[in-house]
């Protein structure tokens, strides 16, 4: 895969939608509703609904949910869906969960919740009790499939 | 002849002669206001006008100014031009400013437009052509595109509803936000 893009989880963060609901107290909260896309970098996320929680106007939190909702990193290759995906700017985390699936080119890893740190680009998944993780890996031209 | 007559024209003369030497020599700058129909009894018209307003405590609440404001008791309505007022408050002060405003229902209502600009405390603005400002309920609403900033970060919208008081507010359409840490 690419080398991760440096700014990962940093810089603006820009967000389009029909409406929003915002408020300052008790606590910095936007809730953006209607074709929501939120993109930071080149992390895109489409989603029906976005809450936004935020500290002194820097954004803690993104929560999207949506059916489904989903993010491509076209730097990293990924791109991944789940009924709901919370997005951690500060420690660069991804967590899509509900029938949640997650591609990075043509392999993919599904379960109940599928965990992707930006910086490291590993991958945590978990599956509901009684279900269990599914992986598929292509090989890669020349024999060897890549995790 | 008798002299009372004489005295009278005298004094008479007097007093004019005093209000000529006391009239102020530079012109009262006289308000052009289109009086809706020509003028009527209890039309009232100032210029440079400033309002203040007390709390119990007699603590300044609202400080208002316009360059020039006219008053109709027809529908108890003040136009107000050039029009910049400050509500003072712990959280922070809101502050107004617009080409026109429009007092109504008993000073309840404050129709502002043109280049409209709010300030909430240090580091919050709103930028719109008209809105509605309710006082008492501390509601602010405008049908009209608004772009507001918060620190760096930025959002716009067509159509807004906000709250002074509960500091909440609702963008009603195109909405588009940019968080800059």
């Amino acid at each position: 895969a690419n080398a991760p893009d440096a700014g990962l989880g940093k810089g603006p963060i820009h967000i389009s939608a029909d409406q929003l609901q915002g408020q300052n107290k008790p606590v910095q909260e936007a809730i953006y509703s209607g074709d929501v896309v939120m993109q930071q970098g080149d992390l895109i996320i489409h989603a029906a609904q976005l809450t936004i929680h935020a500290a002194a106007g820097k954004v803690e939190k993104a929560v999207a949910t949506g059916s489904p909702v989903s993010f491509t990193m076209s730097s990293a290759e990924r791109h991944g869906y789940g009924q709901q995906l919370t997005y951690e700017p500060g420690s660069g985390r991804i967590i899509l969960s509900g029938d949640a699936h997650l591609w990075q080119g043509k392999n993919e890893v599904s379960g109940n919740q599928v965990t992707y740190l930006l910086q490291s680009q590993q991958t945590a998944v978990t599956a509901s009790p009684g279900q269990r993780v599914r992986s598929v890996f292509y090989p890669a031209k020349g024999g060897s499939a890549k995790p | 002849m008798n002299l009372r007559l004489p005295g009278l024209l005298f004094f008479a003369l007097l007093g004019a002669g005093l209000l000529w030497l006391t009239w102020p020599k530079q012109p009262i700058p006289f308000v052009a206001v289109d009086w809706h129909g020509g003028i009527r009894r209890g039309d009232q018209a100032a210029s440079d006008v400033v309002l203040r307003e007390y709390d119990a405590q007699g603590q300044l609440q609202l400080l208002a100014h316009a360059q020039d404001a006219y008053h109709l008791p027809e529908g108890n309505q003040t136009f107000l031009n050039g029009l910049s007022l400050e509500r003072f408050r712990r959280q922070g002060n809101l502050a107004l400013q617009a080409e026109h405003g429009l007092l109504r229902n008993g000073d309840q209502e404050l129709l502002a437009w043109g280049q409209v600009l709010a300030t909430l405390g240090s580091d919050s603005t709103l930028r719109t052509e008209r809105l509605r400002y309710d006082p008492k309920s501390g509601v602010i609403e405008t049908q009209d595109p608004v772009f507001l900033t918060h620190g760096r970060s930025t959002l716009q919208g067509v159509g807004l509803w906000a709250s002074v008081k509960t500091e909440q507010f609702r963008l009603l359409h195109q909405v588009r936000g940019t968080y800059v840490p």
